[in-house]
């Protein structure tokens, strides 16, 4: 078997053995529903006591046929309010960098924690889209009034 | 902050060495510890060591045995010195354990013995032999001797409980810091193999003391170190180590029966089965299954899961787990039923008793177990189709009772004991419902609609029973299959069991009837399902019926209006003719109910989608006024607000601050009228903005491809464009009244773009020339907003129906871009509105390359050129990006127009030599490393389009101003020659990535 389905049959036993709080991830299913390992989806859940809180937010990672040597895509779905958010949901964070971070160790569960992290760690260095991104420097009031609504709009069970 | 005195004598420093276990600031300590650090780099701290071991203090003994740590690992000893350090060593072991010494000190010396041995295991490389042979003598001297020595097995026997504790100690250390030691590593090869060969001895005095009366603590111990040789073992495998050690197995296994060593047997046992299988021989799993038919294993388990779990307890279980995962492809086959006994066993640990996390600690593990063999049983099943599928008998027929436990554990308890429970118990419950849901899906591959049925059966029987936990899990089960099915109606008939049953009625009876829980999960199944409804629309009235009820509630009103949405969304076709319904109970709501802000928008939303699905123009125009009538009586309520004097104040029960403030928000006290002024507003745009979603054509709607470009021109009615002036109106005139509020200007922009998506004519697809009438009206705060709403404006009209426009759109808006950019001066003042501008003129000369020409003052156009150049050599790095783009684009404009393309030749050779130094500052250091693909894009259409690229970027490379000087001339030209012989291609990245690292000096690198 791939190296890649190897590792991703092992980062989903892990997971289920070994998962965060509020996280939830899982490989999708085709239409004959059997499992696509390389596409998962995930519910990032906003970090308690900070603004972010009470939302979950959906992203999926797409694993390239080079994982773990290449990391995989996160993608929120919809796209994210988030200064590190790509207009099109692609999550710019250093650990999912091919060229800076990553490495073939980090497990889908150090990403979906990293990326928990970011959500309220913004990283000014690298905007990644200018609305949230001129905000959060410009205007941290109505920023901060931004991500409430997001939150709000990603409630589970809102 | 005062140095610590250093100590004169050996009484100094055990002084020293026992203030450090007193109460002390933790300054104070980190001098102590400074103090003593010093001592034991000293060329004195071999004799401190020694000096310490003989005085009677645990601490000062163990700091003694610390040191010798410290000095083997720091000072450089030869062969003679090594040895004779051995004999020490073993004589202050021989000497501790005489006096009783405390086994902090034991163990420090063990580990001192270990040190030594990674670096002088040439001198005694049977070490535990050694050990064990000196130990049974009392003496280091005598180490040599035994090699000629009765075997271990025959001597270890015979040694007191501690000195074969001591030996416990070191082997386990021995195998902690082989396991640390790069096998891989020529200079560890030898060590390794010295390891090995201690391994045969190792198994001897574990063997020993497992059968042996030396007591549990010999025997725990003997574990404990069996435990890390395994580990070893696993992570630096060889056949001869695992040899050794296997025959260990069966005496650790009848461990298990033995209290006190019990803890340590079933670590290692469950440690090694998830981890190394392999290690495990046939008889050793036969062991294992006839443990677990025993009368103490069954014991075990009905204390499981008749509700102990204590750790011990709970590991039992993780044992059967580790066992099973190990067994898996036995566990599949029908035909074994040593197995499917077994299977029988981890199926029970589903239904232990209690309450799920905070009490039951085994079926979250459990219920991952089954996760694994079910999805093993899928992959059997697709791998090999032919195999016949026999659901009456085990595995199969096992998992509907994993079913009926699953739906039994996720229900909810009392609401007292849920409320007692722990934020974390709770977050576990909720998860291990998820886990559950997660498992109901893999199971649908295998059990299809069979499972729908079970739930819609559970559904309804939990409904006649009135049991609303009961109730609030099967439709919790049944809502997490709604992704599995198939899109047809295959499923209908049992889904009209649920939707055709007593539900619906006993649901809106209120929480007076059904807990809200309940409420709610039996809610969400209506968004869940809505394909159904799509295609069983007799059932969608009472459903939507019962979800605008919940709206009343403020638990509900959220999800609810979520679901509203979503089916009328789906099933908007269907709900045309009702569209006249929907809108006066929209207005009944209004005013009976306060909703938040996010509910309103959805229901607003809800019923513009409906509209959006009205065939007749007239109808569907005519629903949309009413709507917009509401919407625009707010705004005209906010307007009128905000012209009362700043003074004037409004009461908390004032209808209309109850209805503009969201629940968590609103006021307790008096409020100002401005205030509440900006909440209308806001709420009404955030509605007006619902209303233009909601019209938006569904993705799947079929395209026109044959609509002629002057198509919807052609066909906006008079009635239309009315009202797309009302619209512009209304925008207007919230647009004048708050011009200081970002979040009204941003929900302007976001109202004005909503249109932009759309190809059909519909009252947010407006014509250009009402759309530049708003933007290029004063923006105050929002300028860049407004800038980012016409460069996407310009993709609208390059995309739409507008396309005949796009000259006069362009004539229109770029001064009043340029303009911004005039005010600006430098794009640092305003990063954001620079980006936008230069974003805008990028497309706007990318659609009309004649405009630069036509721009007046024709100064006006060099100006833009500057400021482009000023933003590739900021900081900011989406300007810079933008400006990036910008210069590609213009670098390869092409036009057929030889007067324009003139222009266009004669700027890039003016502006070509800056350029070309602005890239080349970039990528020689004073770029980002993350913005040098975009930087480099511009580059490489310099040097693939331009003929003096060559000269510009030489020049650029050897101008004083160049940022580095790390980079020899000699470099510099290898770059210059590599990227032209490029030409442009995506090689050239990569070499711009290793200049930028040059020029920046080492370190900087990444290891990709």
């Amino acid at each position: 078997m791939a190296l890649c389905q190897m590792r991703l049959q092992e980062e989903r036993k892990q997971w289920r053995k070994d998962h965060p709080f509020g996280f939830w991830a899982r490989p999708l299913k085709n239409k004959d529903g059997v499992m696509d390992l390389k596409v998962w989806e995930c519910g990032i859940p906003g970090k308690d006591k900070t603004l972010w809180e009470g939302g979950l937010f959906k992203m999926t990672m797409t694993f390239p046929e080079e994982y773990p040597t290449k990391p995989p895509k996160c993608k929120f779905n919809p796209p994210l309010f988030h200064p590190n958010v790509y207009p099109s949901g692609t999550v710019c964070l250093s650990i999912l960098n091919e060229e800076e971070g990553w490495k073939p160790a980090i497990t889908v569960k150090q990403i979906a924690l990293g990326v928990q992290d970011l959500l309220d760690n913004p990283n000014p260095e690298s905007p990644a889209q200018a609305e949230a991104y001129n905000l959060f420097k410009k205007d941290r009031t109505e920023y901060e009034r931004r991500v409430r609504r997001v939150v709000k709009e990603n409630a589970p069970g809102s | 902050m005062d140095q610590i005195p250093q100590p004169a004598s050996i009484d100094d420093i055990e002084n020293l060495v026992e203030s450090l276990y007193q109460p002390n600031s933790p300054a104070v300590v980190s001098r102590i510890q400074e103090s003593l650090q010093r001592l034991q780099k000293s060329p004195d701290g071999w004799q401190i060591a020694d000096a310490l071991l003989a005085r009677s203090s645990d601490n000062v003994k163990f700091f003694g045995a610390l040191t010798f740590v410290v000095k083997l690992n720091t000072d450089t000893i030869d062969d003679e010195e090594a040895k004779l350090l051995i004999q020490k060593l073993i004589n202050w072991l021989v000497v501790s354990l005489d006096n009783g010494a405390g086994s902090i000190v034991i163990r420090k010396l063990c580990s001192a013995l270990v040190t030594h041995y990674v670096h002088f295991s040439h001198l005694w490389p049977l070490c535990i032999r050694g050990l064990v042979y000196c130990l049974d003598l009392n003496k280091g001297d005598v180490l040599d001797d035994a090699q000629d020595a009765a075997p271990v097995r025959d001597i270890f026997p015979s040694l007191t409980p501690q000195k074969a504790i001591s030996v416990a100690w070191f082997a386990a250390a021995l195998a902690e810091e082989g396991e640390k030691i790069d096998s891989r590593s020529s200079k560890y090869i030898a060590l390794h193999e010295r390891l090995v060969r201690n391994s045969q001895d190792v198994a001897t005095i574990v063997a020993v003391s497992l059968s042996g009366s030396a007591g549990p603590r010999v025997q725990r111990d003997a574990i404990d170190a069996l435990h890390d040789w395994m580990t070893y073992g696993e992570r630096v495998p060889n056949d001869q180590l695992t040899a050794n050690l296997r025959p260990l197995l069966r005496p650790t296994i009848e461990c298990l029966a033995v209290d006190d060593i019990y803890e340590a047997a079933i670590e290692i046992l469950t440690d090694s089965l998830n981890n190394w299988q392999n290690f495990f021989a046939q008889d050793d799993y036969d062991l294992l299954y006839s443990l677990f038919d025993s009368d103490w294993s069954q014991k075990r388990y009905q204390e499981l899961t008749q509700g102990d779990f204590d750790f011990s307890s709970v590991k039992f279980g993780l044992l059967m787990i580790a066992f099973g995962d190990a067994q898996i492809t036995e566990l599949l086959d029908p035909s074994n039923e040593r197995a499917q006994r077994f299977l029988a066993g981890l199926l029970g640990l589903l239904a232990a008793q209690g309450h799920l996390v905070a009490e039951d600690k085994i079926f979250v593990p459990a219920l991952d177990f089954w996760a694994t063999l079910i999805e093993s049983m899928t992959d059997n099943l697709f791998s090999e189709p032919d195999q016949p599928v026999n659901w009456s008998i085990p595995p199969l027929s096992y998992l509907m009772q994993v079913v009926s436990h699953c739906w039994r554990k996720i229900q909810y308890p009392h609401i007292s004991v849920y409320n007692a429970w722990d934020s974390t118990e709770r977050v576990g419950f909720g998860d291990a419902r998820k886990d559950v849901s997660d498992l109901l899906q893999t199971m649908y591959t295998l059990a299809g609609e069979s499972l729908i049925s079970v739930f819609a059966d559970l559904t309804t029987q939990s409904l006649s029973a009135t049991s609303w936990a009961e109730l609030e899990a099967a439709a919790f089960c049944l809502g997490s299959l709604s992704d599995c099915l198939p899109d047809n109606d295959s499923c209908d008939a049992v889904l009209s069991k649920v939707f055709g049953s007593q539900l619906f009625d006993l649901l809106r009876q209120g929480q007076s009837v059904v807990p809200v829980r309940t409420r709610q999960t039996c809610l969400s199944l209506i968004e869940r399902y809505s394909d159904y409804f799509v295609r069983r629309a007799e059932f969608l009235p009472a459903a939507l019926n019962l979800l605008f009820g919940a709206l009343n509630e403020s638990h509900l009103a959220g999800p609810s209006a979520k679901s509203i949405y979503r089916l009328c969304s789906s099933c908007r076709a269907i709900l045309t003719p009702e569209v006249g319904a929907f809108l006066d109970q929209y207005g009944v709501i209004r005013n009976s109910v306060p909703m938040d802000s996010l509910t309103e928008e959805r229901i607003v939303s809800a019923i513009a989608s409906i509209i959006q699905a009205v065939p007749e123009e007239p109808q569907r125009l005519g629903a949309f006024r009413q709507l917009l009538v509401v919407i625009a009586s707010d705004i005209e309520k906010a307007i009128q607000l905000k012209s009362m004097p700043e003074s004037f104040m409004m009461e908390p029960n004032d209808p209309t601050v109850i209805q503009s403030f969201d629940s968590n928000q609103r006021p307790t006290q008096q409020v100002p009228g401005h205030e509440v002024a900006l909440q209308v507003a806001v709420r009404s745009l955030r509605c007006l903005l619902g209303a233009a979603k909601g019209l938006q054509s569904p993705s799947d709607s079929p395209i026109n491809l044959d609509a002629d470009e002057s198509s919807m021109t052609a066909k906006t009615s008079p009635e239309l464009e009315q009202l797309q002036i009302s619209i512009m109106n209304v925008l207007a005139q919230i647009k004048a009244t708050f011009p200081d509020s970002l979040q009204v200007m941003t929900d302007i922009n976001h109202v004005v773009r909503a249109g932009f998506s759309e190809t059909e004519p519909g009252p947010f697809v407006f014509p250009p020339q009402l759309v530049i009438d708003l933007l290029t009206s004063p923006w105050h705060v929002a300028a860049p907003t407004a800038v980012n709403t016409a460069q996407v404006f310009l993709s609208y009209v390059h995309n739409g129906n507008y396309r005949g426009q796009m000259r006069q759109v362009i004539d229109q808006l770029l001064p009043w871009v340029i303009s911004y950019i005039g005010m600006l001066g430098h794009p640092s003042n305003d990063p954001e509105l620079a980006q936008f501008s230069i974003e805008f003129i990028q497309k706007a000369i990318q659609r009309c390359p004649d405009v630069l020409s036509r721009v007046q003052p024709q100064s006006n156009a060099g100006y833009i050129f500057t400021f482009a150049i000023e933003m590739l050599n900021g900081k900011e790095p989406l300007p810079k990006a933008a400006a990036a783009d910008f210069w590609t684009s213009f670098i390869t404009l092409k036009t057929d127009d030889e007067s324009t393309q003139s222009t266009i030749t004669g700027a890039m050779n003016q502006f070509g030599p800056v350029l070309a130094q602005s890239l080349i500052h970039n990528v020689g250091g004073n770029a980002a490393r993350s913005e040098l693909d975009k930087l480099s894009d511009p580059l490489k259409k310099l040097v693939f389009q331009n003929a003096n690229a060559r000269q510009w970027l030489e020049a650029a490379l050897n101008d004083d101003s160049f940022p580095s000087d790390k980079v020899s001339p000699a470099e510099k030209a290898l770059f210059l020659k590599k990227i032209t012989s490029l030409r442009g291609s995506r090689a050239t990245n990569q070499v711009v990535k290793e200049f930028w690292v040059s020029c920046r000096g080492t370190g900087l690198g990444y290891t990709s």
